[in-house]
């Protein structure tokens, strides 16, 4: 596979599934805390 | 009371109603976005469009383009389908922007700034892609003589601004600021598209409706790339609005006790 292309698609791939990761990661605390507010 | 006066009075309340029916549709259609952006149909539709796309890509899609036999080429397709969902992305953030400017609604808040966030990643990864094929297709990863190129990076720069403005203030007022600002830079989105054609182009020439230029850019995996760029775009901005809900609920939780 040509290099440019390779790191093109990986760029891509690293970053979404970073952001997404990232997001979830966030979401998950946001979550545990207000389900500790909750008890 | 005078008949100008009776007239004044009938006007005011009319426009009243017409307001208020048109702040009961803005209800709607915010209830309608919502439950799109976050419908696992959205989520699922994404993976599966996505999977059809690179296999379209990588398995029957030419890597000649533009006369030019290089595997680098196929790296257009996701090129393409970013700086769609970018401009998206964008025009997302404007429309959010001057909703809440009108209306106040924190989703509109939400809305514009959770695509503009998005829209800065993806503009970032179209100007990525775009240098990597430009070194393909014109030997070089960067022409400051190209007005497309130039005008895109301006682009980078003022949704770079955008979040640091929405950054750097606070809720209420700070949202107002960013929105005026999410208005205002808009303005270069429409201009990068149509540089190409305002003033003359050294490399990025006019596709779309010009007989002369022949790209060989196979439609069915741009259309299917584009249709995958759209749904992953719709699914991360269903959750960039989720953690903003999610921010907003423990704030005010935090501040009730």
């Amino acid at each position: 596979m040509e290099p440019l292309l390779l790191a093109g698609y990986t760029a891509l791939f690293v970053t979404l599934f970073g952001y997404v990761a990232y997001l979830q990661r966030r979401m998950g605390r946001l979550e545990r805390r207000l389900a500790d507010l909750d008890d | 009371m005078s008949s100008d006066e009776i007239e004044s009075a009938t006007n005011r309340a009319s426009g009243r109603s017409r307001s208020l029916r048109f702040g009961r549709l803005v209800g709607r259609v915010t209830r309608v976005l919502r439950a799109v952006v976050m419908s696992p149909v959205v989520k699922w539709g994404a993976l599966v469009s996505g999977v059809a796309s690179f296999a379209l890509v990588f398995g029957s899609a030419s890597d000649v383009m533009y006369g030019v036999s290089h595997g680098g080429n196929l790296l257009a397709y996701w090129h393409i389908a970013l700086a769609w969902v970018a401009a998206s992305a964008l025009g997302t953030t404007f429309v959010g922007s001057a909703l809440y400017l009108r209306y106040r609604g924190p989703f509109w808040s939400r809305l514009a700034h959770s695509a503009g966030e998005l829209g800065f990643l993806l503009v970032t990864l179209t100007l990525l892609f775009g240098s990597f094929w430009g070194k393909v297709i014109w030997n070089s990863y960067w022409e400051w003589t190209d007005v497309r190129l130039v005008t895109f990076l301006v682009v980078w720069f003022i949704y770079a601004g955008y979040l640091a403005v929405h950054a750097g203030t606070d809720g209420g007022s700070g949202d107002r600021y960013a929105a005026v600002y999410g208005v205002l830079g808009f303005m270069t989105v429409p201009i990068s598209y149509v540089s190409t054609r305002l003033w003359t182009p050294t490399f990025h020439e006019t596709t779309l409706g010009n007989p002369d230029v022949s790209a060989n850019i196979d439609p069915t995996t741009l259309l299917v790339s584009l249709l995958a760029a759209s749904l992953l775009y719709l699914y991360l901005l269903g959750l960039r609005i989720r953690l903003h809900e999610l921010e907003d609920d423990l704030a005010a939780r935090q501040q009730r006790r």
